[in-house]
């Protein structure tokens, strides 16, 4: 479970007295003042398989010939989709799929980062192709870039993610509560793995919650004997694993149970689909924020199925009304919570995929792609980044297939996230090894 | 004097009974209870009684030619109405528990989970079962023909689009597609940097990995796979698109096949001009010789079988024997199986000099777990058991792996620890309460239709509490408890004198113990427990 980390909170609290700055206005008073409505949230949704989110945002206007002719058949017709203009006058559109998010655009609550990926410094088409500079490792390969989108680790692995990183910097504003900084509701995800903290890892829709027959006395005697058995030291990696996680449960469920207790239902109905029942239970644990003596969370969801190598057309169809539906169920509940501002979520996949087609009517793996940004403290309405030139072969493609070299790198994403967050902007270097190479570190999209 | 010589002849004679102890035990091939459980928890779903006596008499050797020799267990193939795989998931935990060919369940279980296709996708018993039969029938065969026949497995080919895959075509600006080569590669082969025969990566002068291919081979091999279709029906002639036939194999429809010169692995050509099978064939035997292929196969299943941290001797043990059976033969199964079960770093009790005991064993996939538990009560289901439910609440709903990378990721690892885990992933909060609820079902008699448990045989151990638990723990622990925890579980018993409550009361704390979770793990020998505790991982906390 997440503990305070001491190390941290001397080094952010010597930061703060030293330089009377760092953490901007989340300063010494807001330490201090448990309460006082100081909360903010990071939600991650990965989007597993990596998406094609060149069909999700796509230009209109100008920019759709090129598109449409690069597309063929994969292409989503330039009427059906769903008018977005940038501040600066570029259309775009989003797929017709995605209606359910596209009033949060309008609305200025949602915005669109274009063509980010994992990169180590901005790199040109020859510097990739000469390997003049360094490249990630295993670009192309599923597990290797789910892993390097949650670690910002390109060419190693040193066992913590950035969401968990973020967490060990910002663990001891939440103290002294017990309850984990970050939560995962899909998984043991990488992101969420920390030096010094670890997240809770709950299953959407399920309590965690010891049961049995045999009255509540036989149960606590039983229960009690089995938490023997788990602390004994059997200097066994496996033993102390699965005891462990066998304790979390345990003491997790306890802390959730007593806070949710008197906790009053939530209004906001979600789509009753895996997404919808994640966000569903992130959403009801942010409703308990006081009683768990949360200020700061960090929360894992996601959403999978989008490896569209054939059929994409018709894959999308299926999966994006259920991305987009829980998404705005969730941006409406926190509304009704009234965090609606305190709350940013935001998207992240492996990869994104080739322009090019391929037989069958799908995509292969590629390179960058778009992810989108929600909450009431997103500048929205607004794309950030930069939109690649899409020419196969041309000075933005990796290769000959429309595999588009990130023009924005995860670090700069991950970075301007953790700011807000709270993270003081000389911590953000430790946990985003790479973002020294770039010369914005803040992409603006945060207020 | 007399009396020293007394001694010595005394000593003699021991050592005479000693010597002839050990003799007959080599020619019996008994091993100790304790050993005979340990090697049920990796060469099946989970000691029994019966077979724990039976191998601790008769030896492993006897068991495992029983078990080469036992005819497998299919899946009766769907007839044409069926669309639901719950009746195969019932049937997977019927066999489970009862059919005899365990070893062979076991390992074709391990290899769908290299071979990775799933039911998210492949919803239909129709797509599935001829899938899962092709993985039993071929468990103990050989793993150029394995791959050769998942090659060509139209259920494969839907899952990772392979079927109707086609040569480039400028007009519609398509390309091969990708997805089949490139997993072939990365997962079912040879994995991304090039490897040493003890699994170990290989590195370059500056220290870092070598990888094993580029996206040029992954273009070029799919490439070399284009071409496969759906056989078309009797009589019918073969097109680009044939109507979906997932019960016989896929069949070449040449037009569609890139007939140009690929380049695959260490400038290995496929000349221009061949047919969609030269191809597929040169391609998959390249790749099957690659020398990459032993050690990441057998990597995988020595982690799914015994250990998520083998030595890297024991590694290259097994590897040798996937490169050469002994008769010259590559890629024999049977053959790997048998040296991963039998190395003394499966065998051994209290572990060997060479391995890092503290990393040892691994943690039960829910699918073992409930299964293992069943197996060790003696309980009896039958074909509409309602098993899975309880598995898929602990994260793994058996035929539905996520991804192709599986239900857990093979080369998942702890943290920041650099120790394997691959189960683990699946390990969350949630999910260790469940196993532990699972237990609370199973006492409470609560397992659904289909599945019925019973205490007795257990209660009428009851009297002697420490004979209860001792049982109890050589069949989820092969004996492994430790002396606390043993003292926790009698204090608890001790509390009530009934005996059907002490069994459940001392069954339910072992199976839900942290120690009931994990298979294979080795404990200190007695007397020397945390002797090398120093050693054990530390835990990031």
């Amino acid at each position: 479970m997440a503990i305070l980390s001491r190390r941290s909170f001397l080094a952010a609290s010597a930061q703060l007295t030293a330089a009377g700055m760092g953490f901007g206005r989340f300063g010494l008073m807001n330490a201090s003042a448990q309460g006082s409505g100081d909360y903010r949230a990071l939600v991650c949704i990965f989007l597993f398989g990596g998406i094609d989110a060149y069909n999700l945002f796509v230009p209109r206007g100008n920019g759709y010939a090129q598109y449409a002719s690069l597309r063929q058949g994969l292409a989503i017709a330039q009427d059906t989709l769903l008018p977005v203009t940038a501040k600066a006058g570029a259309e775009f559109g989003l797929h017709p799929n995605l209606s359910a998010i596209h009033p949060l655009f309008s609305a200025g609550r949602m915005g669109i980062l274009a063509n980010v990926g994992v990169l180590f410094r901005p790199t040109t088409r020859e510097e990739y192709r000469n390997r003049a500079t360094p490249i990630p490792t295993n670009l192309f390969s599923h597990s290797d870039q789910q892993q390097q989108w949650q670690t910002g680790d390109f060419d190693h692995f040193r066992g913590t993610g950035w969401g968990g990183r973020t967490a060990d910097e910002i663990a001891y504003m939440n103290a002294p509560s017990k309850f984990p900084t970050s939560v995962s509701l899909s998984g043991n995800p990488i992101l969420l793995a920390g030096s010094e903290t670890k997240p809770a890892t709950l299953q959407a829709g399920s309590t965690v919650t010891l049961t049995g027959s045999g009255g509540t006395a036989f149960r606590a005697e039983r229960d009690a004997a089995l938490q023997e058995i788990i602390q004994i030291d059997s200097g066994l990696t496996m033993i102390q694993r699965a005891g462990e996680s066998l304790q979390d449960g345990i003491d997790i469920g306890k802390l959730i149970q007593t806070a949710t207790a008197a906790a009053p239902p939530l209004a906001t109905v979600f789509p009753n689909t895996g997404l919808g029942r994640q966000l569903s239970d992130i959403a009801k644990l942010i409703g308990v924020r006081s009683g768990l003596g949360m200020r700061r969370q960090i929360f894992f969801a996601s959403l999978g199925g989008w490896d569209t190598h054939a059929n994409q057309l018709a894959t999308h169809v299926g999966l994006l009304p259920q991305l987009a539906e829980a998404i705005a169920a969730f941006y409406q509940a926190t509304e009704e919570l009234g965090v609606a501002n305190s709350v940013t979520t935001f998207t992240e996949s492996e990869f994104g995929r080739t322009m090019q087609p391929s037989a069958g009517g799908g995509t292969d793996h590629a390179w960058g792609s778009h992810h989108f940004l929600f909450g009431g403290a997103v500048k929205g309405a607004d794309v950030y980044g930069v939109y690649p030139n899409l020419a196969l072969g041309g000075p933005d493609d990796a290769g000959s297939r429309g595999s588009y070299i990130p023009t924005t790198s995860l670090d700069q994403y991950g970075a301007t996230l953790a700011r807000w967050f709270g993270v003081p902007p000389a911590s953000l270097d430790s946990i985003f090894p790479n973002l020294a190479n770039f010369a914005v570190r803040d992409l603006g999209f945060l207020g | 004097m007399d009396s020293n010589f007394e001694h010595r002849r005394v000593r003699r004679a021991l050592q005479f009974l000693l010597l002839a102890c050990l003799l007959s035990a080599v020619a019996t091939a008994a091993v100790t209870r304790e050993e005979a459980a340990l090697f049920l928890e990796e060469a099946t779903w989970g000691p029994t009684p019966e077979l724990i006596e039976r191998v601790s008499l008769e030896g492993k050797e006897k068991f495992l030619d029983e078990q080469f020799a036992a005819p497998a267990t299919l899946f009766p193939l769907p007839g044409d109405t069926q669309t639901s795989m719950a009746p195969y998931q019932r049937l997977f935990y019927q066999y489970g528990v009862h059919q005899p060919d365990q070893l062979r369940q076991r390992v074709a279980f391990a290899l769908g989970q290299i071979l990775v296709v799933s039911a998210n996708t492949l919803g239909k018993p129709q797509q599935m079962v001829p899938y899962l039969n092709l993985l039993r029938s071929h468990a103990f065969g050989n793993y150029r023909d394995l791959l050769m026949n998942v090659s060509l497995s139209p259920a494969m080919g839907d899952y990772l689009d392979n079927v109707n895959n086609q040569k480039p075509n400028p007009a519609t600006n398509s390309s091969a597609n990708e997805n089949y080569a490139r997993e072939f590669l990365q997962l079912f082969t040879i994995g991304t940097e090039l490897l040493n025969e003890d699994g170990s990566v290989r590195t370059d002068a500056t220290g870092q990995p070598i990888p094993a291919y580029t996206e040029t081979t992954v273009k070029q091999l799919a490439l070399a796979f284009t071409g496969w279709v759906y056989a078309p029906a009797p009589g019918q002639p073969i097109k680009q698109r044939n109507p979906a036939n997932y019960s016989v194999p896929m069949v070449a429809y040449e037009k569609s096949h890139d007939q140009t010169q690929k380049t695959l692995l260490d400038g290995y050509v496929l000349p221009a001009g061949r047919t969609a099978y030269q191809d597929l064939e040169d391609a998959v035997n390249h790749i099957f010789n690659h020398p990459n292929t032993g050690p990441f196969v057998c990597v995988r299943l020595i982690r799914n079988l015994v250990t998520s941290n083998p030595s890297p001797a024991y590694v290259q043990r097994v590897t040798a024997v996937f490169n050469n059976n002994g008769q010259g033969v590559r890629g024999d199964l049977a053959a790997v199986v048998r040296a991963i079960l039998l190395d003394p770093e499966a065998s051994s009790v209290y572990g060997t000099s060479e391995m890092n005991r503290a990393n040892s064993g691994h943690l039960k996939e829910p699918v073992l777990y409930v299964l293992g538990v069943l197996r060790a009560l003696g309980a009896t289901v039958a074909d509409n058991n309602n098993l899975n439910r309880f598995a898929s609440a602990m994260g793994q709903s058996v035929f539905y792996p996520s991804s192709v990378f599986n239900y857990y990721h093979l080369d998942y690892q702890i943290g920041d620890t650099g120790v394997y885990g691959p189960e683990l992933e699946l390990h969350t909060s949630s999910a260790a309460i469940q196993r532990a609820n699972f237990i609370a079902s199973v006492v409470d008699r609560g397992l659904g239709a289909g599945t019925t448990v019973s205490f007795d045989a257990l209660a009428a151990l009851a009297a002697d509490p420490d004979a209860l638990i001792d049982t109890l723990s050589l069949r989820l622990t092969h004996g492994s408890l430790p002396g606390e925890a043993k003292a926790a579980i009698r204090t608890f018993v001790n509390r009530t004198s009934n005996p059907t409550q002490r069994a459940t009361r001392a069954f339910y704390l072992v199976a839900a113990s942290p120690y009931g979770a994990v298979s294979g793990e080795r404990s200190a020998p007695p007397g020397r427990r945390g002797g090398d505790r120093q050693r054990a991982t530390r835990m990031g906390r």
